[in-house]
């Protein structure tokens, strides 16, 4: 009776019930229905269904109707237990008590086996034996036979990379209990100390301020292709040097245990926001906001008023330093030709485009502004006049001054021919009211002053877009479980794969002094190793023999 | 011999020349000596295309695949077509140059190729019956014609040779109120353009340099450092020639193979492995240009990472040729390295332009996620070729795993217990591999996303592959599958191996959807 069959008799693991939940075959059985279920999810919830259902997309659809239902958890569970018992079983068999490998003295072994020998040696077993410890083998040899074996410490790869996978899982069951989670929303300019749930309107408390101070975005040149987003944050609660902090996507911020991760975000054109130049930089500010700055350790404050002409003041380490307005109240009225199509029509998505470079419809998209602050945007066609009446649209000034703005001609095909007055005060000549431009191009066409704008330590450079960015922010205490779990994974396949394991038999038939060898690797061989077939060979020749025993 | 020839052939002979002669040969782009000096000229000037510095090589290679499907046109490479349509606008527009893809398009049009005028005049036409059809592939043809005109009508605006700090300017946005710098790039274009509508080469060829000095003069050395290596790429098209190799690779190997089954023959399979090693070498450079031109590991869409897979396979054929003798191996391998490219270049999901990178894609753990599965997926793919022919062979001869196929001697294929062996071996490879790029993209998702797995269809199915080879790991090890069963779950697994790779990206969108 072997070693493992005296373990079967005497151990509970090897009786119902208890057998197929110490059993790798539960596993795989397991391991199969997984399969099956994620596959078919992976279907079910595709294309429209996610939507019809109220979900975001498949993923979250997935999540809530099978991943994350009880059913699949316990199903998870049960193979992270199946897993855990069947390494302990494995553990306790095939590694503490595991039966020393058996030793065969019968011709018809050798012959059923590969890779197998059959070599005339006059040398005995113990000698055979000696050679093979030599080169680095556990030996067992008893009467003409004997085995030899290395690399079993190979099967603890294996313990390891399951007790990894049983973390792995275990430790995802767990975020799902532990992991807290929510969005941040915020207007540039916002200041929160708290995030929403997924889904819900349920808040959980951050412990410490967040407020947008910007959100940054550039653009691949030339192209509508964002090649960068970045939420710059003011943390209040933290040391000076650490309070102007920044979120990509893909560079997270960790504050007070909490992660920061930059998800999405909007542009909000109908809200006003300024580029400035000052204090050595150029920054975006909107109507009312603050912006912080630390330069030498020192906290220094920009604040804008929230009303046209916008005036602005600075402190540093809270005294005001300096202050003064943004714009002229009195500034010259400008037009901007910001787009020119010769053949116009709105696409699909409601855009101005053009169906060819004809000129079968000319027209061109045009904003006016009061200063440089845009007040309105309109699309003029060829030969057909369009009137502005300032005080129509949102405005900070309590007089009307309706323009009237018409495309003549467009020349050289792409030089534009507009007539822009006020109506109030239509020019004698009209040649005075033409003016030709290209697109890109802003020109001053009503004048009340032709003042610049007043220095100063803040100056006006150039309108921004107003953003509200979306951060998902995480606190996850498990995830370095996860990620020791996975590492242990790595750790185990490598050693499990890379240690070689190999069990050598051979006997020496006395009736022919023959030294029959056979040998079982890892991987299925139909030869020897290099160094098993030298030590055999070294066995064979006697010259070799001498040489080893000299060598001894 | 005149005489030989029967009288109304010999009348005919007689006439072509004069027939020829009334009717002028068709307008191409000039091509001779001077004309190409010109060419090579522009071949490295600066554009701005896609948000990327390129060079005029390489943006009129793609904008002329863009709108005819091909790379050259009546004979004449991207550069002389590009300039030659732009040197004479009308003549452009009336040029049969889009494909239309569709019979239904083909039946409307009368042919299978179309200008643009055509194309515009029949526009409504052409969507009304695209709308009351519920055809698919109609569909699919109309919006890929459509890509063609908008690619044909937006040439003009896309040629942005005038550097400025954000986005290039064309020439044909250039007024006289710009900076003289531009006005004159924009002058210079247009003498170019005259001399080419002219069919004045030397005059071309002054413009040219004259063109080439400005436009480089005002981009800056920064702008244009890897401009002339952009040019020798999109020139030498090395992933094209590497699949030249690999079929010159695949006959040497098929005529080993053949002389084989008489004699043993040694000399042609290693002709074929030497072939399909300068197949790799030249897809290896192909694969460094492309890193050091974009900035960045080659390996963030399907085109990128399909090369280099390739390469993977044929490094990995290559090794176990050289150690098992195995040359059947040489043989599939270097069919499929040649059919693979193939692919690559023609099929529209795969776009072979560098593009730029989206936000969630800039990142270094995108160079070991990648490598790592796609290192993978080679290693899985040759075991599910070792698999399959283990299959061929077992049902063939119902042979136990350590018997010999005999038929296989003669293909230099070894016994089915090495089969058995090397395909289990490389999954013992693949399996790690794919396990630590699974881990790397929990990681990289987590820093991109917020959260390490989402259960994403590309997650999932990742997932599905790694539990069948986990499975397929583990019967052997504790069931003693070998043979028949082993060999079909691994088929199973690399089934699910594509799927997660193309399979997904077609059926199931995902955030995953650009990989």
């Amino acid at each position: 009776m072997s070693g493992r069959d005296k373990i079967k008799r005497i151990r509970f693991w090897h009786q119902a019930p208890w057998s197929w939940l110490f059993s790798l075959k539960t596993g795989l059985v397991l391991l199969a229905f997984m399969v099956i279920v994620s596959g078919v999810t992976t279907f079910r919830f595709s294309g429209n269904v996610p939507q019809e259902l109220g979900y975001a997309d498949s993923a979250e659809a997935a999540v809530a109707e099978v991943f994350g239902t009880w059913w699949f958890v316990t199903l998870l569970a049960f193979l992270a237990l199946n897993l855990t018992l069947s390494t302990i079983r494995m553990v306790y068999e095939r590694i503490l008590h595991r039966p020393l490998p058996e030793l065969h003295s019968n011709v018809s072994f050798y012959e059923g086996r590969q890779p197998t020998a059959n070599v005339a040696c006059e040398r005995d077993v113990s000698d055979v034996a000696a050679r093979f410890e030599q080169a680095g083998y556990t030996v067992r040899c008893e009467g003409a036979a004997g085995v030899v074996w290395k690399g079993r410490a190979g099967l603890w790869g294996a313990v390891i990379s399951h007790l990894g996978l049983v973390m792995v899982i275990l430790g995802g069951m767990l975020a799902a209990v532990v992991m807290e989670a929510g969005y941040l929303t915020l207007f540039e300019g916002d200041t929160v100390d708290s995030i929403k749930k997924q889904d819900s309107e349920e808040e959980i408390p951050l412990g410490f301020d967040v407020k947008c101070e910007d959100f940054f975005m550039d653009y691949y040149p030339g192209t509508g292709s964002v090649s960068l987003y970045r939420t710059e944050l003011y943390l209040p609660g933290l040391e000076l040097s650490e309070r102007l902090q920044a979120v990509e996507v893909n560079k997270p911020l960790t504050v007070n245990g909490w992660t920061m991760y930059q998800s999405s975000y909007q542009a909000l054109p109908g809200f006003r926001r300024f580029v400035v130049e000052g204090l050595d930089r150029e920054f975006e500010i909107a109507p009312g906001q603050r912006r912080h700055f630390i330069d030498d350790d020192k906290l220094t404050t920009v604040t804008l008023g929230n009303r046209f002409p916008y005036g602005w003041w600075i402190e540093r380490d809270g005294t005001e330093t300096e202050s003064g307005m943004l714009f002229d109240p009195q500034k010259t009225w400008r037009i901007r030709v910001d787009q020119y199509e010769p053949d116009l029509y709105l696409n699909e998505a409601g855009q101005v485009a053009s169906r060819s470079r004809e000129p079968n419809n000319p027209g061109a998209v045009v904003t006016f502004l009061e200063g440089m602050q845009p007040v309105e945007r309109r699309i003029l066609y060829m030969d057909h006049e369009m009137a502005f009446k300032m005080n129509q649209v949102q405005m900070n000034r309590p007089e009307s001054l309706p323009l009237m703005a018409s495309l003549l001609d467009v020349k050289n095909g792409n030089e534009l021919v507009l007539e822009v007055y006020k109506m109030e005060d239509p020019p004698d000549n009209p040649d005075d009211a033409k003016i030709v431009m290209a697109a890109g191009q802003t020109e001053v066409v009503g004048v009340a002053s032709d003042e610049d704008i007043p220095d100063g330590a803040i100056r006006f450079k150039d309108f921004g877009v107003f953003h509200v960015t979306h951060l998902r922010v995480a606190r996850n205490p498990v995830l370095p479980a996860i990620y020791l779990g996975c590492a242990l994974m790595m750790l185990g396949l490598l050693w499990s794969f890379a240690v070689p394991r190999v069990t050598i038999w051979f006997w020496r038939d006395e009736k022919n002094g023959r030294l029959r060898v056979a040998a079982r690797y890892r991987y299925a061989r139909e030869t020897f190793d290099r160094r098993t077939r030298k030590t055999i060979e070294s066995l064979t020749d006697a010259s070799n023999n001498a040489t080893a025993e000299e060598s001894e | 011999m005149m005489n030989s020839i029967k009288k109304p052939l010999r009348k005919l002979l007689l006439v072509l020349p004069m027939l020829l002669m009334l009717f002028p040969a068709a307008a191409q782009p000039p091509m001779d000596a001077e004309w190409k000096a010109v060419w090579e000229t522009l071949d490295d000037m600066p554009v701005q295309s896609g948000g990327i510095v390129r060079s005029y090589r390489t943006f009129c290679h793609y904008t002329l695949a863009a709108i005819t499907d091909e790379s050259s046109y009546k004979g004449a490479d991207a550069v002389a077509a590009i300039t030659w349509f732009l040197s004479d606008g009308e003549r452009f527009q009336s040029l049969d140059l889009m494909p239309v893809g569709h019979p239904e398009i083909g039946k409307l049009f009368k042919k299978k190729l179309i200008s643009y005028v055509e194309y515009y005049e029949k526009y409504e036409e052409l969507d009304q019956m695209v709308n009351t059809s519920n055809e698919e592939s109609l569909r699919i043809s109309f919006n890929r014609l459509r890509s063609r005109a908008n690619a044909f009508y937006g040439l003009p605006e896309m040629l942005n040779i005038i550097p400025q700090d954000s986005g290039w300017l064309s020439p044909y946005e250039i007024t006289a109120q710009h900076e003289a710098r531009h006005v004159e790039i924009t002058e210079r274009w247009s003498a170019l353009l005259d001399a080419v509508a002219a069919n004045d080469a030397s005059a071309a060829l002054e413009a040219a340099v004259k063109l080439k000095q400005s436009v480089t003069d005002v981009a800056g050395p920064d702008a244009i450092q890897k401009i002339g290596l952009d040019a020798a790429y999109t020139r030498f098209q090395p992933f094209k020639k590497a699949a030249l190799f690999y079929i010159l690779a695949a006959v040497a190997y098929a005529a080993g193979l053949i002389v084989s089954i008489r004699k043993r023959n040694e000399v042609l399979p290693w002709v074929g492995l030497g072939l399909m090693l300068v197949g790799l070498v030249i897809q290896s450079s192909g694969i460094g240009m492309r890193w050091i031109i974009s900035g960045r590991a080659p390996l963030s869409d399907m085109y990128e990472t399909m090369i280099f897979g390739i390469a993977g396979l044929v490094l990995a054929a290559a090794i176990i040729e050289v150690l098992t003798r195995m040359r059947f191996l040489g043989l599939i391998c270097s069919v499929l390295g040649f059919l693979f490219v193939v692919v690559a270049h023609k099929h529209p999901i795969f776009d072979s332009q560098i593009d730029t990178l989206m936000p969630a894609l800039q990142s270094f753990w995108l160079t070991y996620h990648v490598v790592t599965v796609m290192l993978s997926y080679s290693c899985f793919l040759l075991s599910a070729l070792f698999a399959g022919i283990y299959l061929l062979g077992f049902a063939k001869n119902k042979l136990e795993v350590n018997e010999q196929v005999e038929s296989f001697k003669s293909l230099m294929i070894p016994s089915l217990a090495t089969l058995d062996t090397l395909q289990y071996r490389l999954v013992a490879v693949g399996f790690p591999l794919l396990t630590l790029g699974i881990i790397l993209g929990a990681v990289w998702g987590e820093r991109a996303w917020g959260r390490p797995w989402g259960f994403d269809p590309k997650e999932t199915w990742s997932a599905i592959t790694w539990m069948v080879y986990a499975a397929y790991l583990h019967v052997r090890f504790m069931r003693g599958w070998r043979g028949a069963l082993a060999a079909a779950v691994c088929l199973f697994g690399f089934a699910c191996v594509l799927f997660t790779w193309f399979g997904v990206n077609a059926l199931l969108p995902s955030i995953h959807s650009y990989a």
